[in-house]
């Protein structure tokens, strides 16, 4: 979908980015995680041509990003940013509208679309005749992404979406995207600099420093197998093998027993969710059931334990 | 007395102004009541005059009058909101109905058909009390709904109006010198209200070009600016003057010109002159709310796919009207009183009563001038202030 | 009453002899004239010399109204709606365009064809034909002759006839302090003053600049003013100082006036006597362009008859009327005018 080809950028004769090389298959979720100054909103905004490159090439759906307009391409691909960006003087449904109108679509077709865009992401439809600063700040956030998929684009990006919220709302709208994601299987990019926010979201992490990638896979690998010192570091260095647990799930340790413990868990919990169960219980063994309620299974601790050195 | 008793004593006795603007305006009227001339009675036109204080006028007038400036001071000291608003109002708009009649019927007393050229004035006192009475009522409007803002004002405006129009203030100086410029005054309010219009008009055409420039060019504003401020400084006669002799050549040179009415005297230079005083207000104001755009928006705005001109129309100039409008309001208000010197150079408007009125010592003709300007002034900066409020009470 | 308007300091020089006026010297002059009107920058020279030479290009207003301005002074309202009921009544279309500016601005306005007809002093041509000095201007008849001539032929204005008037410069005094120290004429005036009496004038910076001033009278009476014997105003408000002399601000007793103001005698004032003709005369005459003559031949005819009338004495009373008894300008002239039955 997106493809990277020896990019670099420069900055007053320094080389601030690049010589970056990547791929981001259609349908993933990846997310550019690193410390500030890293350059991952640079390699984002290079996507939609808001930067454009000092050499190499960006290929979008397989077309250089040179050889559209820029408007042309920012009007397939869905932009949200930190502080959400809303148009002050506008409603909400007229923001979240912003896209189609460039687009010339009509008004029936359009106001069908903010009223199904209110139902995905979940906004209170007394909500769209308001202005947005009478608006808390999560649901600007909202009403941003919503903007971002009005026209129906296969690819997203996000440039620090959930930075600027509390840590309860930005959990929920977390989850929200990654049922969005799922659901929808659009390809999105999201860059932060918060690790637990990529492991949570992504399909594919891309870990970057200092204008460079310093390893880019899927979360458990990343965790399980960091290429560096850095990237252990940055992952959670100790924590790591706590968060590896979230990529197991109960299914694939379940056996049988005789055992009869006293407590279960669903066997799509993650390992990690099964532990705290344990600890919240006072055991050491669980019972696994399925959504009907019939057990499977039990889990026990060690196999917690063993599963989480793996690979 | 032991010291907690003591205390107690003194709290008891210490008065709390609850409103110190209307403490602040009461005590100078009280003051310009006592000792300054409410009245002033000449035997011509030219001569200096007598004056009369409030307190030597008819025992009712004197009453009311000083009763209304005592129902002032003592709202200052009142601690409900409401009813301390309602008094003032009162007490305001009362002074300035009270001292209008006042000075009306007392000028009527003190005709005199074997002095046909006697003239009766308004004096300081007379100036003072309206003053005060009118920033009392201003004062006690803060804090009610904005249609009351509006219709309380109109209404006194009215009231003061009617009162003229009755007759009652007939025997006054001024309205004698307002009579007797009745023939042109309609001509001359009308000319000055198209020398500031059409001055505004083209200045707006001018601002543009130049506001683009000083936003989007960082190597023009500081020139822009620069020049701006300079002519700001030129004092306005100055200028005025200044523009005559080129004006002149291009009326001689240019038939066309001459025919549409530029030459070196009239309204062509003083049109010239208001559009380059306009032109800092209107550009600085744009380029500060042009400039303010917050720049998340125009990122959020450019990576929608926004082209520049779209980003430009349907943001940046939407979110910089109130800056906009606020320019258009200070170069208004400005090119109104500015207006008046170009009665000096042939354009006409209300600064040739002024000018006249300078000339022949006659102070009464300079207000019938200076009146009404102020009245465009104040007027034209309201309605302003009414479409700001409008514009930022949208969103 | 604003006649005269500012000079630069010794930018003009004077043609002495009257035969100027029958030479009408043409471009030399023209530029001199020039000069005195605008900075010397030769550009404006040039348009000027233009600007008249452009002048037949002007519209000519044959059925449009003639427009009459006059000066912002009590003595152009005056004369202004005198000529405007004038000519109401002899059924010329007339537009009231009085009170327009000062001296400068009306002759700019005339010449370009802004304004028709306007009155105008004699005495004033000296400064827009750079003559001032001259002393064909001191006789009546003879400057307004040589004013009319300059003006038929370098301009296309026409002077029309005049009135019997002087409206110059004069020096007045309070009348009881005059009577005290028996101070009747400008040779009382200077020799009181060289006797060290104690004077303090009220005047224009103008009057005291200008040749035809101040400098005029202390040249042809022997008598010389310090600074702290005067007090100088910015404008030719006569007003002013008549007001100052009459209540004695600052020590003032002595003032600036001219001679058909009207608040001399109101304030307790007179003015003392021009024995040896220090001033140029200054009598008000219509000034119209040659074209508005063409189209309404009969305006000399209708004007003359009313301008006849007018001497200094009916002046100062008329001013009287509308400066200090506050009456209005337009009722004055025409009372005047019908009480004389010189309103068909």
């Amino acid at each position: 979908m997106i493809d990277f080809d020896a990019v670099e950028k420069h900055y007053a004769g320094q080389r601030v980015l690049g010589p970056l090389s990547l791929s981001i298959p259609q349908g993933a979720l990846c997310v550019l995680v690193g410390p500030s100054g890293c350059g991952k909103s640079t390699t984002l905004k290079m996507i939609n041509a808001l930067i454009a490159p000092d050499a190499g090439t960006i290929r979008v759906r397989g077309r250089a990003v040179g050889d559209f307009s820029p408007e042309e391409l920012r009007r397939g691909i869905g932009y949200v940013i930190q502080s959400g960006g809303l148009f002050p003087h506008w409603r909400v449904r007229d923001n979240i509208a912003t896209v189609p109108r460039l687009l010339r679509w009509d008004e029936t077709r359009i106001a069908a679309r903010v009223n199904e865009l209110a139902d995905i992401a979940e906004i209170d439809p007394t909500l769209l005749d308001r202005f947005p600063h009478q608006l808390s700040g999560g649901q600007q956030q909202r009403i941003g992404v919503a903007r971002a998929l009005a026209a129906d684009p296969d690819l997203i990006l996000m440039d620090e979406p959930f930075g600027a919220l509390d840590p309860v709302t930005r959990a929920a709208l977390q989850q929200e995207l990654s049922r969005l994601h799922r659901d929808t299987g659009k390809t999105i990019v999201l860059v932060t600099h918060d690790m637990d926010e990529a492991l949570a979201l992504g399909t594919m992490i891309v870990v970057m420093r200092k204008g460079e990638i310093a390893q880019s896979s899927t979360p458990a690998d990343i965790l399980a197998h960091p290429s560096n010192d850095f990237v252990r570091d940055f992952v959670g260095g100790a924590d790591a093998t706590i968060k590896l647990l979230e990529f197991r799930r109960v299914g694939d340790v379940v056996r049988q027993d005789a055992e009869t413990p006293a407590f279960a868990v669903p066997e799509n919990a993650t390992l990690r969710a099964a532990l705290t169960k344990m600890m919240e219980t006072g055991t050491t063994i669980l019972n696994v059931r399925n959504d009907e309620g019939k057990i499977l299974g039990i889990v026990r601790i060690e196999d917690i334990v063993s599963a989480s050195k793996q690979s | 007395m032991s010291t907690a008793s003591l205390a107690d004593a003194r709290r008891g006795l210490r008065i709390h102004v609850a409103d110190r603007v209307a403490f602040a305006l009461a005590l100078p009227a009280i003051a310009a009541a006592i000792f300054a001339g409410f009245l002033s009675i000449a035997p011509n036109r030219l001569a200096d005059g007598r004056p009369l204080a409030l307190w030597q006028l008819g025992a009712l007038d004197s009453a009311i009058a000083f009763g209304l400036l005592i129902l002032l001071f003592a709202a200052a000291f009142i601690r409900d909101e409401t009813w301390r608003s309602k008094l003032l109002f009162v007490a305001g708009a009362g002074l300035l109905i009270a001292i209008l009649l006042t000075a009306g019927a007392t000028a009527y007393g003190h005709l005199d058909p074997r002095e046909p050229a006697r003239r009766i004035s308004l004096g300081s006192a007379f100036w003072i009390l309206s003053a005060v009475g009118s920033l009392a009522c201003f004062q006690s409007l803060q804090r009610v709904s904005r249609t009351a803002k509006i219709l309380a004002p109109l209404a006194l405006a009215a009231a003061a109006a009617a009162i003229a129009a009755s007759g009652a203030l007939d025997a006054l100086s001024l309205t004698r010198e307002f009579h007797a410029q009745r023939a042109t005054f309609a001509s001359e309010l009308a000319r000055h209200v198209g020398l500031v219009a059409f001055a505004i008009l083209l200045a707006c055409l001018c601002a543009v070009p130049l506001t683009l420039a000083a936003v989007y060019r960082e190597n023009a504003r500081a020139t822009i600016f620069t020049t701006l401020n300079l002519l700001q400084t030129i004092p306005s006669i100055a200028l005025f003057g200044v523009l005559i002799a080129p004006l002149s050549f291009l009326g001689a040179q240019v038939p066309l010109a001459n025919k549409i009415g530029i030459g070196g005297i009239g309204a062509a230079p003083a049109i010239i002159a208001l559009v380059l005083y306009a032109l800092l207000p209107l550009v600085r104001s744009a380029d500060a709310g042009l400039r303010n755009v917050p720049a998340d928006v125009r990122e959020s705005a450019r990576g929608m796919g926004m082209t520049p001109r779209q980003i430009f129309w349907r943001v940046d100039l939407p979110l910089a009207l109130p800056a906009l409008i606020s320019g258009l309001r200070v170069a208004t208000v400005q090119s109104i009183g500015l207006a008046v010197v170009a009665a000096l150079i042939g354009a006409g408007g209300l600064g040739t009563f002024v000018f006249q009125g300078i000339g022949e010592y006659a102070l009464d003709l300079v207000l019938v001038g200076t009146l009404p300007t102020i009245a465009l002034a104040v007027s034209a900066d309201a309605l302003f202030q009414i479409v700001l409020a409008n514009l930022r009470c949208r969103p | 009453m604003l006649r005269a308007h500012k000079l630069a300091a010794g930018e003009v020089e004077s043609h002495p002899g009257a035969n100027e006026c029958s030479q009408v010297a043409g471009p030399r002059l023209t530029r001199e004239t020039l000069d005195m009107w605008t900075s010397s920058h030769p550009l404006t020279r040039r348009a000027l010399l233009a600007g008249s030479a452009a002048l037949p290009l002007a519209p000519v207003r044959a059925a449009e109204p003639v427009i009459v301005a006059s000066k912002i002074d009590t003595e152009g309202a005056l004369i202004g709606e005198m000529i405007l009921a004038l000519l109401e009544a002899a059924g010329i279309p007339a537009r009231n365009r009085l009170q327009l500016g000062p001296t400068r601005i009306l002759r700019a306005a005339i010449l370009s064809g802004a304004i028709d007809l306007y009155p105008e002093y004699t005495g004033n041509a000296a400064f827009f034909f750079a003559m001032d000095g001259d002393p064909v201007w001191k006789d009546a008849r003879a400057g307004y002759e040589c004013a009319r001539a300059l003006d038929l032929q370098r301009s296309d204005l026409v002077w029309l006839k005049p009135a019997p008037a002087d409206n110059s410069w004069v020096l007045a005094m309070r009348a009881d302090f005059a009577d005290a120290h028996r101070l009747a004429t400008l040779d009382d005036f200077a020799r009181w003053t060289r006797e060290a009496g104690a004077v303090k004038l009220a005047a224009s910076a103008e009057f005291v600049e200008s040749r035809s001033g101040l400098p005029a009278f202390q040249e042809t009476y022997g008598f010389s003013l310090g600074a702290r014997q005067l007090l100088v105003l910015s404008g030719g408000n006569t007003s002013a100082t008549i007001k100052a002399a009459a209540d004695g601000i600052s020590g003032v007793n002595a003032a600036m006036a001219y001679g058909t103001d009207g608040a001399l005698a109101a304030l307790g004032l007179r003015a003392l006597e021009d024995t040896k003709h220090a001033q140029p005369v200054y009598a008000p005459a219509p000034v119209a362009r040659g074209l508005i003559v063409q189209s309404y031949p009969q305006m000399a005819a209708v004007l003359a008859p009313a301008f006849q009338t007018l001497d200094v004495q009916v002046l100062r009373r008329l001013n009287e009327q509308i400066a200090i008894e506050g009456r209005e300008a337009r009722l004055v002239a025409r009372t005047y005018l019908r009480e004389h039955g010189l309103l068909a």
